[in-house]
Protein backbone atom coordinates (compact mmCIF):
# COMPACT_ATOMS: atom_id res chain seq x y z
CA UNK A 1 0.00 0.00 0.00
CA UNK A 2 2.88 2.22 0.97
CA UNK A 3 5.04 1.26 -1.91
CA UNK A 4 2.08 1.80 -4.20
CA UNK A 5 1.48 5.38 -2.86
CA UNK A 6 5.02 6.18 -3.28
CA UNK A 7 4.44 5.21 -6.74
CA UNK A 8 1.53 7.34 -7.82
CA UNK A 9 3.51 10.24 -5.70
CA UNK A 10 6.63 9.52 -8.08
CA UNK A 11 3.86 9.53 -11.17
CA UNK A 12 2.70 13.47 -9.42
CA UNK A 13 6.13 14.26 -9.18
CA UNK A 14 7.06 13.75 -12.84
CA UNK A 15 3.88 15.36 -14.10
CA UNK A 16 4.66 18.92 -11.86
CA UNK A 17 8.09 18.64 -13.27
CA UNK A 18 6.93 18.78 -16.57
CA UNK A 19 4.23 21.30 -15.86
CA UNK A 20 6.70 23.62 -14.88
CA UNK A 21 8.79 23.27 -17.60
CA UNK A 22 5.66 23.63 -19.51
CA UNK A 23 5.29 26.91 -17.54
CA UNK A 24 8.68 28.30 -18.60
CA UNK A 25 7.51 27.83 -22.20
CA UNK A 26 4.51 29.55 -21.60
CA UNK A 27 6.05 32.57 -19.52
CA UNK A 28 8.54 32.88 -22.34
CA UNK A 29 6.16 32.61 -24.88
CA UNK A 30 3.90 35.58 -22.99
CA UNK A 31 6.48 37.62 -23.30
CA UNK A 32 7.50 36.58 -27.06
CA UNK A 33 3.98 37.65 -27.59
CA UNK A 34 3.77 40.94 -26.85
CA UNK A 35 6.39 42.02 -29.31
CA UNK A 36 4.49 39.55 -31.75
CA UNK A 37 2.90 41.53 -34.72
CA UNK A 38 -0.29 40.20 -35.46
CA UNK A 39 -3.73 40.27 -35.85
CA UNK A 40 -5.07 40.61 -31.71
CA UNK A 41 -7.20 37.96 -32.47
CA UNK A 42 -4.20 35.58 -33.47
CA UNK A 43 -2.60 37.38 -30.30
CA UNK A 44 -5.50 36.41 -28.40
CA UNK A 45 -5.82 32.35 -29.61
CA UNK A 46 -1.86 32.24 -29.14
CA UNK A 47 -2.30 33.42 -25.61
CA UNK A 48 -4.59 30.74 -25.09
CA UNK A 49 -2.93 28.25 -26.77
CA UNK A 50 0.43 29.00 -24.20
CA UNK A 51 -1.91 29.15 -21.23
CA UNK A 52 -3.48 25.99 -22.03
CA UNK A 53 0.56 24.49 -22.35
CA UNK A 54 1.31 23.40 -18.58
CA UNK A 55 -2.13 21.91 -18.28
CA UNK A 56 -2.58 19.64 -21.87
CA UNK A 57 1.21 18.51 -21.05
CA UNK A 58 0.72 18.03 -17.37
CA UNK A 59 -2.63 15.77 -18.48
CA UNK A 60 -0.84 13.79 -21.30
CA UNK A 61 1.97 12.97 -19.75
CA UNK A 62 -0.79 11.57 -17.04
CA UNK A 63 -1.88 9.45 -19.34
CA UNK A 64 1.47 7.91 -21.40
CA UNK A 65 2.96 7.38 -17.48
CA UNK A 66 0.23 5.96 -15.56
CA UNK A 67 -1.33 3.84 -18.57
CA UNK A 68 1.01 1.09 -18.67
CA UNK A 69 0.43 0.07 -14.70
CA UNK A 70 -3.23 0.71 -14.92
CA UNK A 71 -3.49 -1.75 -18.12
CA UNK A 72 -1.24 -4.36 -16.27
CA UNK A 73 -3.67 -3.84 -13.25
CA UNK A 74 -7.08 -4.21 -15.21
CA UNK A 75 -5.06 -7.53 -16.63
CA UNK A 76 -5.42 -5.93 -20.12
CA UNK A 77 -1.78 -5.67 -20.99
CA UNK A 78 1.32 -6.66 -19.01
CA UNK A 79 3.63 -3.62 -17.61
CA UNK A 80 7.24 -2.87 -19.29
CA UNK A 81 8.58 -3.77 -15.87
CA UNK A 82 11.05 -6.71 -17.26
CA UNK A 83 11.76 -3.96 -20.05
CA UNK A 84 13.53 -1.76 -17.50
CA UNK A 85 17.11 -1.19 -17.25
CA UNK A 86 19.60 1.70 -16.84
CA UNK A 87 16.74 4.09 -15.21
CA UNK A 88 13.79 4.76 -12.24
CA UNK A 89 10.48 2.79 -12.49
CA UNK A 90 7.30 4.71 -12.35
CA UNK A 91 4.71 1.66 -12.01
CA UNK A 92 1.63 1.71 -9.61
CA UNK A 93 1.20 -2.22 -10.46
CA UNK A 94 4.75 -3.14 -9.41
CA UNK A 95 5.97 -0.16 -7.64
CA UNK A 96 9.82 -0.02 -6.81
CA UNK A 97 11.87 1.42 -4.27
CA UNK A 98 10.95 4.85 -4.49
CA UNK A 99 12.75 8.05 -5.18
CA UNK A 100 12.25 10.33 -2.23
CA UNK A 101 12.76 13.85 -4.40
CA UNK A 102 10.51 13.11 -6.09
CA UNK A 103 7.53 11.56 -4.03
CA UNK A 104 7.92 15.18 -2.06
CA UNK A 105 8.05 17.07 -5.47
CA UNK A 106 4.81 15.00 -5.98
CA UNK A 107 3.40 15.87 -3.06
CA UNK A 108 3.77 19.55 -2.95
CA UNK A 109 2.42 19.03 -6.52
CA UNK A 110 -0.62 17.60 -5.68
CA UNK A 111 -1.39 19.55 -2.20
CA UNK A 112 -0.41 23.08 -4.18
CA UNK A 113 -3.13 21.85 -7.43
CA UNK A 114 -5.92 20.56 -4.76
CA UNK A 115 -5.22 23.70 -2.89
CA UNK A 116 -5.82 26.04 -5.51
CA UNK A 117 -8.57 24.25 -7.05
CA UNK A 118 -9.88 24.26 -4.23
CA UNK A 119 -10.05 28.25 -4.45
CA UNK A 120 -10.65 28.47 -7.80
CA UNK A 121 -14.02 26.21 -7.06
CA UNK A 122 -15.31 28.49 -4.14
CA UNK A 123 -14.53 31.60 -5.87
CA UNK A 124 -16.03 30.41 -9.29
CA UNK A 125 -19.25 29.30 -7.48
CA UNK A 126 -19.56 32.56 -5.34
CA UNK A 127 -19.40 34.59 -8.52
CA UNK A 128 -21.23 32.88 -10.56
CA UNK A 129 -23.63 33.22 -7.46
CA UNK A 130 -23.23 36.65 -7.77
CA UNK A 131 -23.67 37.11 -11.16
CA UNK A 132 -27.27 35.23 -11.74
CA UNK A 133 -27.97 37.40 -8.93
CA UNK A 134 -27.59 40.45 -10.65
CA UNK A 135 -28.78 39.13 -13.77
CA UNK A 136 -32.09 38.80 -11.75
CA UNK A 137 -32.32 42.43 -11.14
CA UNK A 138 -32.30 43.36 -14.49
CA UNK A 139 -35.49 44.12 -16.92
CA UNK A 140 -35.09 43.54 -20.83
CA UNK A 141 -33.92 46.04 -22.49
CA UNK A 142 -34.97 48.38 -25.88
CA UNK A 143 -31.68 47.31 -27.54
CA UNK A 144 -32.30 44.02 -27.92
CA UNK A 145 -33.38 40.73 -25.93
CA UNK A 146 -29.10 40.09 -25.31
CA UNK A 147 -28.87 43.41 -23.58
CA UNK A 148 -30.04 43.59 -19.95
CA UNK A 149 -30.58 47.21 -18.07
CA UNK A 150 -29.64 47.15 -14.42
CA UNK A 151 -30.21 50.36 -12.70
CA UNK A 152 -27.43 51.29 -10.10
CA UNK A 153 -24.68 54.14 -10.27
CA UNK A 154 -21.67 51.61 -11.07
CA UNK A 155 -19.94 51.98 -14.02
CA UNK A 156 -21.15 48.56 -16.51
CA UNK A 157 -20.95 47.19 -19.90
CA UNK A 158 -20.03 43.86 -19.80
CA UNK A 159 -20.56 40.66 -21.58
CA UNK A 160 -21.63 37.86 -18.67
CA UNK A 161 -22.30 34.26 -18.59
CA UNK A 162 -21.40 31.31 -20.12
CA UNK A 163 -24.83 29.49 -20.66
CA UNK A 164 -27.28 32.15 -21.67
CA UNK A 165 -24.53 35.12 -22.61
CA UNK A 166 -25.73 38.73 -21.81
CA UNK A 167 -24.37 42.11 -22.31
CA UNK A 168 -25.09 43.53 -19.10
CA UNK A 169 -25.48 47.87 -18.62
CA UNK A 170 -26.29 50.08 -16.01
CA UNK A 171 -28.78 53.20 -16.73
CA UNK A 172 -25.72 55.64 -15.45
CA UNK A 173 -23.64 54.22 -17.83
CA UNK A 174 -26.87 54.10 -20.64
CA UNK A 175 -27.57 58.00 -19.89
CA UNK A 176 -23.78 59.12 -20.11
CA UNK A 177 -23.64 57.53 -23.88
CA UNK A 178 -25.18 59.05 -26.22
CA UNK A 179 -27.16 56.71 -28.75
CA UNK A 180 -24.01 56.35 -31.21
CA UNK A 181 -21.74 56.08 -28.40
CA UNK A 182 -23.81 53.66 -26.92
CA UNK A 183 -24.26 51.26 -30.09
CA UNK A 184 -20.59 51.27 -30.24
CA UNK A 185 -20.38 49.84 -26.80
CA UNK A 186 -23.00 47.42 -27.42
CA UNK A 187 -20.98 46.35 -30.21
CA UNK A 188 -17.86 45.70 -28.69
CA UNK A 189 -19.39 43.81 -25.52
CA UNK A 190 -21.52 41.98 -28.49
CA UNK A 191 -18.08 40.99 -30.45
CA UNK A 192 -16.99 39.23 -26.97
CA UNK A 193 -20.21 37.75 -27.15
CA UNK A 194 -19.69 36.21 -30.54
CA UNK A 195 -16.05 35.21 -29.49
CA UNK A 196 -17.21 33.27 -26.23
CA UNK A 197 -14.42 35.58 -24.62
CA UNK A 198 -16.44 34.89 -21.14
CA UNK A 199 -15.65 30.73 -21.77
CA UNK A 200 -12.52 31.22 -22.67
CA UNK A 201 -11.86 33.51 -19.57
CA UNK A 202 -13.03 30.96 -17.00
CA UNK A 203 -10.84 27.55 -19.50
CA UNK A 204 -7.72 30.36 -19.31
CA UNK A 205 -8.61 30.66 -15.27
CA UNK A 206 -8.75 26.40 -15.49
CA UNK A 207 -5.64 26.02 -17.29
CA UNK A 208 -4.06 28.31 -14.61
CA UNK A 209 -4.07 25.84 -12.08
CA UNK A 210 -0.93 23.79 -13.60
CA UNK A 211 1.07 25.90 -13.83
CA UNK A 212 3.72 27.88 -12.11
CA UNK A 213 1.56 30.29 -9.17
CA UNK A 214 0.96 33.63 -10.91
CA UNK A 215 1.26 32.45 -14.40
CA UNK A 216 -2.28 31.51 -15.21
CA UNK A 217 -2.90 35.56 -13.91
CA UNK A 218 0.02 36.91 -16.61
CA UNK A 219 -1.95 34.63 -19.37
CA UNK A 220 -5.45 35.31 -19.06
CA UNK A 221 -3.71 39.10 -18.47
CA UNK A 222 -2.30 38.91 -22.00
CA UNK A 223 -4.87 37.29 -23.12
CA UNK A 224 -7.63 39.84 -22.10
CA UNK A 225 -5.62 42.67 -23.83
CA UNK A 226 -5.37 40.75 -26.77
CA UNK A 227 -9.40 40.17 -26.77
CA UNK A 228 -10.14 43.66 -25.91
CA UNK A 229 -8.49 44.78 -29.01
CA UNK A 230 -9.91 41.83 -30.81
CA UNK A 231 -13.96 43.02 -30.06
CA UNK A 232 -12.47 46.55 -31.14
CA UNK A 233 -11.14 45.53 -34.54
CA UNK A 234 -14.33 43.72 -34.99
CA UNK A 235 -16.99 47.19 -34.04
CA UNK A 236 -13.94 49.06 -36.51
CA UNK A 237 -14.88 46.90 -39.37
CA UNK A 238 -18.73 47.47 -38.85
CA UNK A 239 -17.21 51.45 -39.60
CA UNK A 240 -18.11 52.25 -36.18
CA UNK A 241 -14.24 52.49 -34.82
CA UNK A 242 -14.35 56.21 -33.97
CA UNK A 243 -17.77 56.45 -32.05
CA UNK A 244 -16.12 53.33 -29.55
CA UNK A 245 -13.09 55.69 -29.15
CA UNK A 246 -15.40 58.15 -28.40
CA UNK A 247 -17.35 55.34 -26.04
CA UNK A 248 -13.90 53.81 -24.28
CA UNK A 249 -12.86 57.06 -23.22
CA UNK A 250 -16.03 58.40 -21.83
CA UNK A 251 -16.58 54.97 -19.97
CA UNK A 252 -13.01 55.44 -18.36
CA UNK A 253 -13.45 59.20 -17.49
CA UNK A 254 -16.81 57.60 -15.79
CA UNK A 255 -14.69 55.13 -13.76
CA UNK A 256 -12.04 57.84 -12.97
CA UNK A 257 -12.91 58.58 -9.32
CA UNK A 258 -12.72 54.61 -8.48
CA UNK A 259 -10.40 52.94 -11.27
CA UNK A 260 -10.14 49.71 -10.69
CA UNK A 261 -6.28 49.25 -9.03
CA UNK A 262 -5.42 46.03 -10.86
CA UNK A 263 -4.99 48.04 -14.31
CA UNK A 264 -2.43 50.96 -15.13
CA UNK A 265 -3.55 54.21 -14.48
CA UNK A 266 -1.26 55.78 -17.07
CA UNK A 267 -3.65 54.75 -19.74
CA UNK A 268 -1.23 53.37 -21.87
CA UNK A 269 -3.43 49.88 -23.05
CA UNK A 270 -6.51 52.74 -23.46
CA UNK A 271 -4.26 55.26 -25.81
CA UNK A 272 -2.94 52.00 -27.75
CA UNK A 273 -6.67 51.27 -28.13
CA UNK A 274 -8.37 54.26 -29.07
CA UNK A 275 -4.82 54.76 -31.25
CA UNK A 276 -5.42 51.95 -33.33
CA UNK A 277 -9.36 52.73 -33.57
CA UNK A 278 -8.98 56.34 -34.70
CA UNK A 279 -5.50 55.48 -37.11
CA UNK A 280 -7.47 52.13 -38.90
CA UNK A 281 -4.75 50.11 -37.65
CA UNK A 282 -7.24 48.09 -35.38
CA UNK A 283 -6.78 44.81 -37.56
CA UNK A 284 -10.20 42.25 -37.70
CA UNK A 285 -9.81 38.49 -37.93
CA UNK A 286 -12.02 35.33 -36.85
CA UNK A 287 -11.29 34.23 -33.15
CA UNK A 288 -10.33 30.34 -34.02
CA UNK A 289 -8.82 29.22 -30.66
CA UNK A 290 -11.57 27.97 -28.83
CA UNK A 291 -12.45 25.73 -31.78
CA UNK A 292 -9.48 24.30 -32.34
CA UNK A 293 -8.63 23.51 -28.59
CA UNK A 294 -10.58 20.27 -28.34
CA UNK A 295 -9.07 19.46 -31.97
CA UNK A 296 -6.08 19.98 -30.54
CA UNK A 297 -6.94 18.09 -27.20
CA UNK A 298 -7.90 15.20 -29.49
CA UNK A 299 -4.94 15.62 -31.51
CA UNK A 300 -2.55 15.06 -28.18
CA UNK A 301 -4.76 12.67 -26.63
CA UNK A 302 -4.20 10.45 -29.91
CA UNK A 303 -0.22 11.27 -29.93
CA UNK A 304 -0.41 10.75 -26.39
CA UNK A 305 -2.05 6.99 -27.12
CA UNK A 306 0.44 6.31 -29.95
CA UNK A 307 3.46 7.18 -27.85
CA UNK A 308 2.64 5.72 -24.67
CA UNK A 309 5.53 3.60 -24.24
CA UNK A 310 8.34 5.92 -25.39
CA UNK A 311 7.10 9.07 -23.68
CA UNK A 312 6.81 6.60 -20.49
CA UNK A 313 10.08 5.77 -20.77
CA UNK A 314 11.49 9.56 -21.67
CA UNK A 315 9.95 10.52 -18.41
CA UNK A 316 11.80 8.00 -16.63
CA UNK A 317 15.23 8.57 -17.95
CA UNK A 318 14.44 12.31 -17.51
CA UNK A 319 13.58 12.47 -13.39
CA UNK A 320 16.09 9.40 -13.37
CA UNK A 321 18.68 12.03 -14.99
CA UNK A 322 17.58 14.71 -12.89
CA UNK A 323 16.92 13.21 -9.33
CA UNK A 324 18.35 9.71 -9.57
CA UNK A 325 16.72 6.47 -7.96
CA UNK B 1 -25.14 38.81 7.35
CA UNK B 2 -24.77 41.55 4.41
CA UNK B 3 -28.13 42.95 3.66
CA UNK B 4 -26.66 43.55 0.06
CA UNK B 5 -25.89 39.69 -0.29
CA UNK B 6 -28.39 38.10 -2.92
CA UNK B 7 -31.44 37.36 -1.52
CA UNK B 8 -32.76 33.61 -1.55
CA UNK B 9 -35.92 32.19 -3.64
CA UNK B 10 -38.63 32.58 -0.13
CA UNK B 11 -36.92 35.76 0.79
CA UNK B 12 -37.44 37.40 -2.14
CA UNK B 13 -40.95 36.46 -1.92
CA UNK B 14 -41.29 37.58 1.84
CA UNK B 15 -39.75 40.81 0.74
CA UNK B 16 -42.23 41.67 -2.48
CA UNK B 17 -45.29 40.68 -0.63
CA UNK B 18 -44.62 43.39 1.94
CA UNK B 19 -43.89 45.71 -0.31
CA UNK B 20 -47.38 45.09 -2.10
CA UNK B 21 -48.37 44.84 1.43
CA UNK B 22 -46.92 47.74 3.13
CA UNK B 23 -46.84 46.50 6.38
CA UNK B 24 -47.98 43.02 7.34
CA UNK B 25 -47.54 40.22 10.35
CA UNK B 26 -46.24 36.82 9.91
CA UNK B 27 -49.47 35.61 9.64
CA UNK B 28 -50.62 37.83 6.89
CA UNK B 29 -47.64 37.25 4.82
CA UNK B 30 -47.82 33.36 5.29
CA UNK B 31 -51.57 33.96 3.98
CA UNK B 32 -50.62 35.95 0.85
CA UNK B 33 -48.05 33.04 -0.01
CA UNK B 34 -50.62 30.86 -0.44
CA UNK B 35 -49.34 28.92 2.14
CA UNK B 36 -46.91 27.34 -0.29
CA UNK B 37 -44.17 27.63 3.16
CA UNK B 38 -44.52 26.72 6.81
CA UNK B 39 -45.58 28.96 8.95
CA UNK B 40 -42.73 29.01 10.77
CA UNK B 41 -40.41 29.20 7.67
CA UNK B 42 -42.18 32.04 7.16
CA UNK B 43 -41.21 33.40 10.58
CA UNK B 44 -38.06 32.36 10.79
CA UNK B 45 -37.32 34.25 7.31
CA UNK B 46 -38.94 37.18 8.30
CA UNK B 47 -36.32 37.33 11.05
CA UNK B 48 -33.44 36.83 9.39
CA UNK B 49 -34.49 40.07 7.29
CA UNK B 50 -35.08 42.27 10.38
CA UNK B 51 -31.59 40.85 11.12
CA UNK B 52 -30.34 42.15 8.15
CA UNK B 53 -32.28 45.31 8.65
CA UNK B 54 -33.95 44.77 5.44
CA UNK B 55 -37.31 44.67 7.49
CA UNK B 56 -38.13 46.98 10.57
CA UNK B 57 -41.05 45.53 12.91
CA UNK B 58 -42.83 46.88 16.08
CA UNK B 59 -44.75 44.59 18.79
CA UNK B 60 -48.76 44.16 17.85
CA UNK B 61 -50.23 42.06 20.97
CA UNK B 62 -48.14 39.06 21.23
CA UNK B 63 -46.81 39.62 17.40
CA UNK B 64 -44.66 41.09 15.50
CA UNK B 65 -45.59 43.61 12.88
CA UNK B 66 -43.58 43.81 9.97
CA UNK B 67 -42.06 46.68 7.27
CA UNK B 68 -39.39 47.26 4.62
CA UNK B 69 -36.91 49.59 5.99
CA UNK B 70 -36.25 50.38 1.85
CA UNK B 71 -38.76 50.92 -0.97
CA UNK B 72 -37.82 48.29 -3.24
CA UNK B 73 -36.14 50.07 -6.13
CA UNK B 74 -33.70 51.36 -3.45
CA UNK B 75 -32.74 48.28 -2.69
CA UNK B 76 -32.36 46.58 -5.76
CA UNK B 77 -29.97 49.95 -6.84
CA UNK B 78 -28.03 48.97 -3.78
CA UNK B 79 -28.10 45.57 -4.54
CA UNK B 80 -26.84 46.27 -8.19
CA UNK B 81 -24.31 48.08 -7.26
CA UNK B 82 -22.57 45.79 -4.59
CA UNK B 83 -23.25 42.87 -6.52
CA UNK B 84 -21.34 44.52 -9.49
CA UNK B 85 -18.17 46.09 -8.02
CA UNK B 86 -17.73 42.44 -6.05
CA UNK B 87 -17.85 40.58 -9.43
CA UNK B 88 -15.47 43.77 -11.18
CA UNK B 89 -13.73 44.02 -8.04
CA UNK B 90 -12.23 41.00 -6.16
CA UNK B 91 -13.78 38.50 -8.90
CA UNK B 92 -13.01 40.02 -11.77
CA UNK B 93 -11.13 37.06 -13.58
CA UNK B 94 -14.37 35.27 -13.30
CA UNK B 95 -17.63 35.82 -15.66
CA UNK B 96 -17.13 39.16 -17.21
CA UNK B 97 -15.13 40.80 -20.18
CA UNK B 98 -14.37 44.25 -19.57
CA UNK B 99 -14.82 47.59 -21.42
CA UNK B 100 -13.82 49.71 -19.16
CA UNK B 101 -10.12 50.50 -19.31
CA UNK B 102 -8.10 52.99 -16.08
CA UNK B 103 -6.26 56.25 -17.78
CA UNK B 104 -5.81 59.40 -15.64
CA UNK B 105 -7.29 62.83 -16.60
CA UNK B 106 -4.57 64.26 -18.49
CA UNK B 107 -4.49 61.38 -20.63
CA UNK B 108 -8.33 60.82 -21.22
CA UNK B 109 -8.46 64.63 -22.15
CA UNK B 110 -5.41 64.39 -24.52
CA UNK B 111 -7.38 61.50 -26.09
CA UNK B 112 -10.84 63.51 -26.44
CA UNK B 113 -9.06 65.93 -27.96
CA UNK B 114 -7.97 63.28 -30.79
CA UNK B 115 -11.20 61.74 -31.00
CA UNK B 116 -12.85 65.28 -31.53
CA UNK B 117 -9.97 66.33 -34.20
CA UNK B 118 -10.86 63.27 -35.91
CA UNK B 119 -14.27 63.68 -35.86
CA UNK B 120 -14.18 67.39 -37.57
CA UNK B 121 -12.29 65.63 -39.96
Amino acid sequence: MIATLGAALETAGALTLAAALASAVTALGLRGLGRLSAAPAVRADLALALAALPAALALALAVAVSAPGLLDLAGVAPDHCHAHGGHGHLCIAHPAEGTLPLQIIGALGLLSLVGRATVHLRDRIHAARDLQALMRLGRPDAEGPDVLCLDGSVVLCHAAGVLRPRVLISTRLRAALGPELLQAALAHERAHLIRHDVLTRDLIALFGLFAWPGLGTQAAATWEAAAEEAADAAVAAQGRGLALAGALVAVARLSLPKAPSALSLDGARLSRRVGALLNGTAWHAPARGLRLLPAGALALLGLTAALTEPLHHAVETATHLLLGD
Amino acid sequence: MDPLDPLGPLETRVMEALWRAGTATAREVFTQLDEAWAYTTVMTTLDRLHKKALLTREKEGLAWRYQPALPREVLERAQVDALASRLLGERREMGLAALVEAADEETLDRLAALIAARRRG
